[in-house]
């Protein structure tokens, strides 16, 4: 049944086929054919035409997309990257808001004969010393003096693309570098060995406090106690890192806001060439059209010419 | 020209149009490949994408734990001298200079003194109690954030372990029994939970109150100092991800560009081929081969 019916389709096509020589030979329908033929192969043409118009525009747009999907991920990364500044801004605010509010108590506290019994430097002062100088995140202080982490100048490479984006006499590049050199004045206090002090830190002995409560008479305020002035240098740096992560911020919102421009002239381009290219197909279309007559016409009357001769 | 025969143009117009055939079914078959080629791409860097987001997330609660942690022992260590102070310098047995001036301090309306003492034993006390509560808070917190596979990989850090630190402080305070002047945990651990005590307590208990708060803040700062390395660690890896994400996102930039050529390719190629027989024909008519 199946084997009848492939051969009866078999049949049929070479019928049709047979229908269409036949019809090619007649020599009135082959002016007709040859019509048809010169309209196929016209728009043949202008399918190719269209096609490598298409194929350039879209290769072009293909690469634009890209460009804007980089800089997409380029936008959200310093956004990112921005939110994490702030976050690391806000905490260290609030860290040094709590520990100032409740400096500012113990001092006021410790302006009076007992309450300079009840608190001491080493108390107050001390721990935040021994606990952001020695611990193993301190290490990471280090980027602001010159030291590579991780085989990376952080700071080296911040400037550059500082100043690669901006112009050397903008003053964000000269500010930055100002508050670098001024962070740098601290690095004294990072090269003291605080890590001497856990003893004291953690000390158990009974016999320390009770020197303090009963014999020792130390000021809360001493401006000559080592321990107070290195707690004074370690907050004025904090001050200068939170005013470098400022700038850091502007830097980051000013790259956002220019990849944001980098994203709309994208957008702009790709626009601009998918309509150029529909204006270039419909272009070339009318021009092949054009071409398309004349040629029609020459050649039907070349074909009349013939018949008459041969009339 | 005789009826029948194929001229050389029938010819090359023939063999352009096959070749046109197969170049045209060679691109297809590109596309087809690269677009496999890309679908596993695609399925690689939305993985990454993903696994990057929860990387993020962990470490940023890692850091927000940190912070609470850091609070926590800034604000308590400062603090681990005044109780302890302040009951010396209230000792009726021990009166230094300034004891009778700080007593007087105290006296209320009534003329009670007691009442304040036992407020600040009673607040005293509890500040041990809410310190512990406190850092089994942030223990639990850590111990959510291990929950993520990312930390089963690291080699150099056991969570079991750490977590084990802070689950009983026993083995601590009897590996520390010279800093007591108690030297059994069990009745220490009932003196300091043991409500209303407070008022009751001498200043030998006091001091090792005192010492195991350091004591406790000690352990709390010494095992979290190990997980700074985690976080370079976990930095790392995020950073290795980020490259390899980008690396994934060029490869796919590559390969779609490709596929495009290939399905360009592949139009135009069955166009040529439309054409070039368009040609055939025309030239067959032309020379009344049919």
């Amino acid at each position: 049944m199946f084997k009848i019916i492939i051969r009866k389709e078999y049949t049929m096509r070479i019928f049709n086929i047979t229908l269409l020589l036949n019809s090619l030979k007649n020599n009135k329908n082959t002016q007709q054919f040859l019509l048809f033929i010169n309209i196929g192969i016209f728009l043949s043409i202008f399918a190719i035409s269209s096609a490598i118009i298409t194929f350039y525009t879209e290769t072009k747009i293909d690469s634009i997309e890209f460009d804007l999907i980089a800089e997409h991920n380029d936008k959200k990364y310093f956004e990112d990257t921005l939110d994490g500044f702030s976050k690391i801004r806000n905490t260290l605010y609030s860290m040094q808001k709590s520990e100032d509010d409740i400096i500012n108590l113990y001092q006021h506290s410790a302006s009076t004969k007992i309450g300079s019994k009840l608190l001491s430097i080493n108390d107050i002062y001390l721990p935040r010393l021994f606990f952001d100088l020695s611990s193993e995140d301190a290490k990471s202080f280090q980027m602001f003096f010159g030291e590579e982490i991780d085989g990376i100048d952080y700071i080296k490479s911040i400037m550059d693309q500082v100043n690669s984006f901006y112009n050397s006499d903008d003053w964000l590049p000269k500010s930055l570098d100002r508050k670098i050199k001024s962070i740098k004045e601290y690095a004294d206090i990072f090269n003291k060995d605080y890590s001497k002090y856990h003893d004291k830190v953690f000390s158990y002995n009974y016999s320390s406090i009770l020197n303090e409560v009963y014999y020792e008479d130390d000021q809360l305020v001493d401006k000559d106690n080592l321990i107070y002035i290195d707690y004074i240098k370690l907050r004025e740096f904090y001050e200068e890192v939170d005013e470098f992560f400022h700038l850091i911020q502007i830097y980051l919102t000013d790259y956002a806001q220019y990849s944001q421009s980098l994203i709309d002239v994208g957008n702009t381009e790709i626009i601009k060439l998918s309509k150029r290219e529909n204006n270039i197909i419909i272009i070339a279309f009318f021009l092949q059209l054009i071409i398309f007559c004349i040629i029609q016409y020459f050649e039907i009357n070349s074909i009349q010419g013939t018949r008459k001769k041969n009339a | 020209m005789r009826r029948g025969k194929l001229n050389k143009i029938s010819y090359i117009a023939i063999i352009i149009s096959a070749f046109f055939t197969i170049l045209a079914y060679v691109s297809d078959q590109l596309v087809i490949n690269y677009e496999n080629k890309m679908r596993i791409l695609n399925l690689e860097y939305q993985n990454l994408s993903t696994e990057i987001k929860s990387l993020e997330k962990t470490i940023s609660t890692f850091d927000n734990v940190g912070f609470k942690k850091d609070a926590l022992l800034y604000s308590e260590i400062k603090q681990k001298n005044f109780f302890l102070k302040n009951l010396l310098l209230l000792d009726k047995e021990n009166k230094t200079v300034y004891t009778d001036e700080y007593l007087n301090m105290f006296v209320g309306e009534d003329g009670d003194q007691e009442w304040a003492i036992k407020n600040i034993k009673a607040r005293a006390i509890n500040s041990v109690r809410y310190m512990i509560w406190d850092i089994d808070e942030i223990v639990e917190d850590y111990r959510i954030v291990f929950n993520n596979p990312i930390f089963e990989e690291i080699i150099s850090f056991s969570k079991v372990n750490f977590l084990k630190k802070f689950y009983s402080y026993e083995k601590l305070y009897n590996y520390n029994l010279d800093k007591f002047i108690n030297k059994d945990f069990k009745n220490f651990e009932e003196i300091l939970f043991t409500k209303n005590i407070s008022s009751t307590l001498e200043l030998t208990d006091w001091f090792s109150i005192r010492n195991y708060k350091l004591l406790i803040l000690e352990n709390l700062y010494k095992e979290t100092e190990k997980l700074v390395s985690i976080n370079d660690h976990l930095s790392k890896l995020l950073e290795d991800k980020e490259t390899q994400l980008n690396v994934n996102f060029i490869k796919i930039k590559t390969k779609n560009k490709y596929k495009n050529y290939f399905i360009l390719t592949g139009i135009i190629s069955q166009i040529l081929t439309l054409f070039f027989l368009l040609l055939l024909f025309r030239n067959l008519i032309k020379q009344k081969v049919i």
